[in-house]
C-alpha cells in the first residue's frame, strides 16, 4: 500500500462505448421528425412506412396545432358546433390550413392525433384538410416496437 | 494530459532501460472517456426514443386519384360500431354482410376482423381497398388498429363517413 489509488478507467471505458453504440443505434429511427405535445398520447401501430415529411396538424385534447402553433380551441377532444361546417369541417382550422398552404404549397398532412379523440373530431380535421386542398394524408402513429 | 512518466514512455530510449519502458506503455483513456461522456449527453438530449412511424390513409370522399381505373370485382366496407361490434359489407359480384360481436370487455374483437379481411382477400385476389368508417364515438385507436390490421391483407384503406 502506497497510498496511492489509480483508477481504472479501461472498463469504464467499455461501458461508454457501449452505451453510445446503442443510442446511435436507436438514434433517428423514426419516420418523421416531431416532438407531439405533452399530453398527447399517440396512438400505437406497427408500421414499415418511410420517412415523411408535410403539415403536421396535432389533435390534443384541448387545442389543434398546425406546424407546432395553435389555431383552434378545442374542448374534450371536440369542435365546437358552431365552427363546424355544413361539410363537418371546423372553419377555424381550415382557415390556417389555407394560409398555410398559400406560404407553402404541398398536398401532404401528417396527422398526430391523441388516442383517446373520438372519430368525429378526426373526420372533422381531415375534412378541413381536404376543402384547404391537401390530398394526400398520413397518420402518424408510435411504433410498439 | 501527458505526464511525465508517460512521455518517458514514448521516448525511444537508450539501452535496456529504454526497451523495458516501451513495453510498459500504457495508454490514456482519461480523453477518449471525455469524447464519450460528451457524445452520450448530446445523444441522449436529442434522442426520440419513442419511434414514430407513418400509416398512409386515404379519404373515401376525396384525396388522390385512385390508380386503378377499372371497377373491382368486390368492394369491402367495414364498419366500428360504438358498442364493440364491427359490421362488414361486401358489394359486387358477392354480397353479404358480417357482424362480428363485441368482446366480453366490450372491445373490438379486431383479430377476428383481419382474419375475415384476409379470408376475404383470399377469394378476391383483386381486392386492393377497402372503407372503413366508424360511429362518432368510436376513440382514434381503434381506427388505428382497425387500419394496421386490415392493412395486412389489404394495402389500401380509405377512411369513410364524411
Amino acid at each position: 500500500m502506497d497510498g496511492q489509488m489509480s483508477l481504472q478507467i479501461t472498463s469504464m471505458a467499455d461501458i461508454f462505448m457501449i452505451i453510445l453504440v446503442f443510442l446511435l443505434k436507436t438514434y433517428g429511427t423514426g419516420a418523421i421528425d416531431v416532438t407531439p405535445s405533452p399530453g398527447l398520447v399517440m396512438p400505437l401501430a406497427a408500421t414499415v412506412s418511410g420517412p415523411a415529411e408535410g403539415v403536421k396538424l396535432e389533435i390534443a385534447e384541448g387545442a389543434v396545432r398546425v406546424n407546432g402553433a395553435q389555431v383552434a380551441a378545442i374542448k374534450d377532444f371536440e369542435f365546437s358546433s358552431g365552427d363546424l361546417s355544413a361539410v363537418g369541417a371546423s372553419k377555424t382550422l381550415a382557415a390556417a390550413l389555407d394560409t398555410e398552404i398559400r406560404e407553402r404549397p404541398g398536398s401532404q398532412v401528417i396527422v398526430l392525433a391523441d388516442r383517446r379523440a373520438p372519430y368525429v373530431t378526426i373526420k372533422a380535421a381531415l375534412a378541413s384538410a381536404a376543402v384547404s386542398g391537401y390530398t394526400d394524408f398520413k397518420l402518424a402513429v408510435v411504433n410498439p416496437n | 494530459m501527458m505526464d511525465g512518466e508517460t512521455s518517458r514512455a514514448w521516448s525511444p530510449g537508450v539501452g535496456g532501460e529504454g526497451r523495458k519502458q516501451e513495453q510498459d506503455f500504457d495508454l490514456n483513456l482519461a480523453p477518449i472517456i471525455d469524447c464519450f461522456v460528451v457524445l452520450i449527453a448530446f445523444v441522449m438530449i436529442s434522442a426520440a426514443f419513442a419511434s414514430i412511424g407513418i400509416l398512409d390513409a386515404g379519404i373515401a370522399a376525396g384525396g388522390a386519384a385512385p390508380l386503378a381505373v377499372t371497377d373491382p370485382e368486390v368492394r369491402l366496407k367495414v364498419e366500428l360500431s360504438p358498442d364493440g361490434a364491427i359490421g362488414m359489407q361486401l358489394t359486387g359480384k358477392e354480397a353479404r354482410e358480417i357482424t362480428l360481436p363485441p368482446l366480453k370487455n366490450g372491445g373490438y374483437d379486431i383479430p377476428a376482423m383481419g382474419q375475415k379481411v384476409a379470408e376475404i382477400k383470399a377469394k378476391w385476389p383483386s381486392l386492393e381497398k377497402t372503407r372503413l368508417t366508424a360511429e362518432n364515438k368510436v376513440p382514434y385507436q381503434e381506427v388505428i388498429s382497425s387500419i394496421e390490421t386490415i392493412r395486412k391483407s389489404i394495402p389500401g384503406v380509405a377512411l369513410d363517413g364524411f
